[in-house]
């Protein structure tokens, strides 16, 4: 089956512009290669700063790649202009990590929607009326939610807002970064449900992005595990995740889960050495060397490359 | 929104002052007694009566009917010079915030080379050239002015560029210029709005200045720099001639002043936030 998106080494590098100091480039992606099929949801996770957002934005066309190619169905929608991209845009959407400040608050909520779907099709005032009811009915909204301004809403209320803002002109791929990250956990499960539902009913396609585990089996197939810019592990069936042979940075992310069971809790958790969170390129070696338990000599030197260890299972270690 | 600023004595105050003033300018030769031009020699420098309010000046005009169409000429003058700011400061300041780069850097530069000459000298130099009239007054002053203006613009268009609802705007298939109309501007019209009020009372001020020492509207033109510029001969004997338009041009200014500190609190939440 074809992939519907397909990073080929994508890799995304800011200038960091200092005073004195020129250029001082930071990589927030390195080189990355990820295909997505239709209908599967990749659950992409990495602790914060290590790419997965910007990683996401440029599967969207919101932010350049530096080096490396985009596919849409085959189509390269790299960096390309926002003319260019737009007929894209109908099938590539993003829920946007926080649902509080992505409104345009001069706009009630109805406004907003119809702005989206009246930009991306040909289609009338009433017939947009319709759909705009459809999509709040759909996320578990009444359509009086319509005339609400952003800021009149609850933070659940807004997040299915921004649901409803990707999902209104029925896009294939959807983006989720953070969806469920800055709600509570009753919410959190309704709107997982919620993006679930969707999902099996109108047919999409997620890329997942959180940093937290607990949440991405309730709603992932597939796990990409990411560490300062690089996939460090790739998993095609999540029900083995914490089972079978793993990276050591996915085993420290599985044991920073906070356990349910009072007689199971940990007094404290692994300890673990302060790194360096900033990436730097000109580093030889495996880029998880600084924090790794498991480090062997060998790990300085090599840098590891993504290689399968199982069939569906890929990590980036020497030591496996 | 209403109520925060209707509880503010000093909006209410600056309200009324230019409601009055705005009143005065409008009705203006329903309102004064007398025409302003009319000269009367025999009745000069009189004292307050029936049919001159405020007196006459050296030339027997009547000071109330000056004053009054005063304002009209002012407020004729300064909304001029405010809207041409406006509109050449808007699109530009929004341009050159959204756009940014090269685009940004240019046009910076050229702000900057403007906002260094003072529209002091740039009002004598075209006095000097094309005569000193108030339509080259207006046009000096308005061809130096946008350039602060634009460059606050461009500061609050920058500010909202950055917010997160501009990259969900470009993912919902907004064009830039559909981002920039009907986004970015709406979004800082507010600000835009209490700023103008605030600048008027400067610009006010400026064009009595500029009048005053003649560069601007000449006489016989009822306006209150020039009454002032007129009747200075009179300082000692006859001050009223000066205290008059004196009064009038402090208590527009302050109005405008208290109606756009007024608007900056009520607004102040969503201007600061």
């Amino acid at each position: 089956m074809p992939a519907l998106i397909k990073a080929l080494q994508v890799s995304k590098q800011f200038e960091k512009n200092e005073l004195f100091v020129k250029n001082k480039l930071v990589t927030a992606v390195n080189n990355i290669s990820l295909e997505i099929e239709k209908g599967k949801t990749i659950g992409l996770i990495g602790e914060s700063g290590s790419g997965k957002s910007t990683f996401g934005r440029m599967l969207c066309g919101l932010e350049n790649v530096t080096e490396g190619e985009i596919y849409f169905k085959e189509n390269s929608i790299t960096n390309l202009t926002l003319k260019k991209m737009k007929p894209y845009r109908k099938n590539i959407q993003m829920i946007f990590q926080s649902s509080s400040t992505i409104f345009d608050t001069f706009y009630t909520i109805g406004e907003s929607l119809e702005e989206i779907l009246l930009n991306n099709e040909t289609i009338s005032k009433a017939e947009s009326n319709l759909r705009i009811n459809k999509i709040l009915e759909q996320v578990g909204l009444s359509k009086e939610y319509r005339n609400r301004y952003a800021y009149q809403l609850s933070g659940g209320e807004k997040q299915r807002v921004n649901i409803a803002r990707a999902l209104v002109i029925n896009p294939e791929f959807v983006v989720c970064d953070e969806p469920v990250s800055s709600l509570d956990f009753t919410i959190r499960k309704q709107i997982l449900n919620l993006l679930n539902n969707l999902k099996n009913n109108m047919g999409l396609t997620y890329l997942f992005i959180t940093h937290d585990l607990s949440t991405i089996q309730y709603v992932c197939d597939s796990v990409v595990i990411m560490y300062k810019g690089k996939i460090v592990e790739y998993m095609d069936d999540i029900s083995q995740l914490g089972k079978i042979a793993m990276h050591p940075y996915t085993s420290i992310l599985l044991q920073s889960i906070p356990t349910t069971n009072p007689l199971n809790k940990k007094i404290c958790m692994m300890e673990e050495k302060q790194s360096n969170l900033f990436i730097k390129k000109s580093v030889k070696g495996c880029i998880f060397a600084d924090r790794c338990p498991q480090k062997e000599e060998k790990c300085l030197n090599k840098e590891p490359d993504l290689r399968e260890v199982a069939s569906g299972h890929k990590i980036a270690c020497c030591v496996y | 929104m209403t109520k925060k600023i209707l509880k503010q004595k000093g909006f209410i105050i600056g309200l009324a002052i230019v409601i009055f003033f705005i009143l005065i300018a409008v009705f203006a030769p329903y309102i004064a007694p007398n025409n302003p031009l009319e000269m009367n020699i025999s009745c000069k420098l009189q004292k307050p009566s029936s049919q001159y309010w405020l007196g006459t000046d050296n030339l027997g005009r009547c000071i109330a009917s000056r004053i009054i169409w005063g304002a009209r000429s002012t407020l004729l003058y300064s909304m001029t010079v405010l809207t041409a700011i406006v509109i050449v400061s808007i699109p530009i300041g929004l341009i050159s915030g959204y756009v940014g780069g090269r685009t940004d850097a240019v046009i910076m530069r050229v702000i900057d080379i403007i906002m260094a000459i003072p529209s002091f000298m740039l009002v004598l130099a075209v006095a000097g050239t094309l005569g000193a009239s108030a339509r080259n007054m207006i046009i000096a002053m308005s061809s130096v002015w946008w350039a602060g203006y634009a460059r606050i613009i461009r500061g609050m268009a920058i500010e909202v560029k950055q917010k997160d609802f501009i990259l969900a705007l470009k993912s919902a298939g907004c064009s830039h210029v559909k981002i920039i109309t009907k986004h970015i501007f709406k979004n800082i019209a507010e600000p835009i709005i209490v700023l103008a009020t605030l600048e008027l009372g400067s610009i006010i001020l400026a064009i009595a200045s500029f009048s005053f020492i003649g560069l601007g509207a000449q006489p016989p033109t009822p306006e209150w720099g020039i009454m002032i510029s007129d009747s200075k001969d009179y300082i000692q004997s006859q001050p009223q001639l000066m205290i008059y338009p004196g009064i009038a041009i402090i208590i527009t200014v302050i109005g405008f002043n208290m109606l756009g500190e007024g608007l900056k609190n009520a607004f102040g939440r969503k201007l600061y936030e």
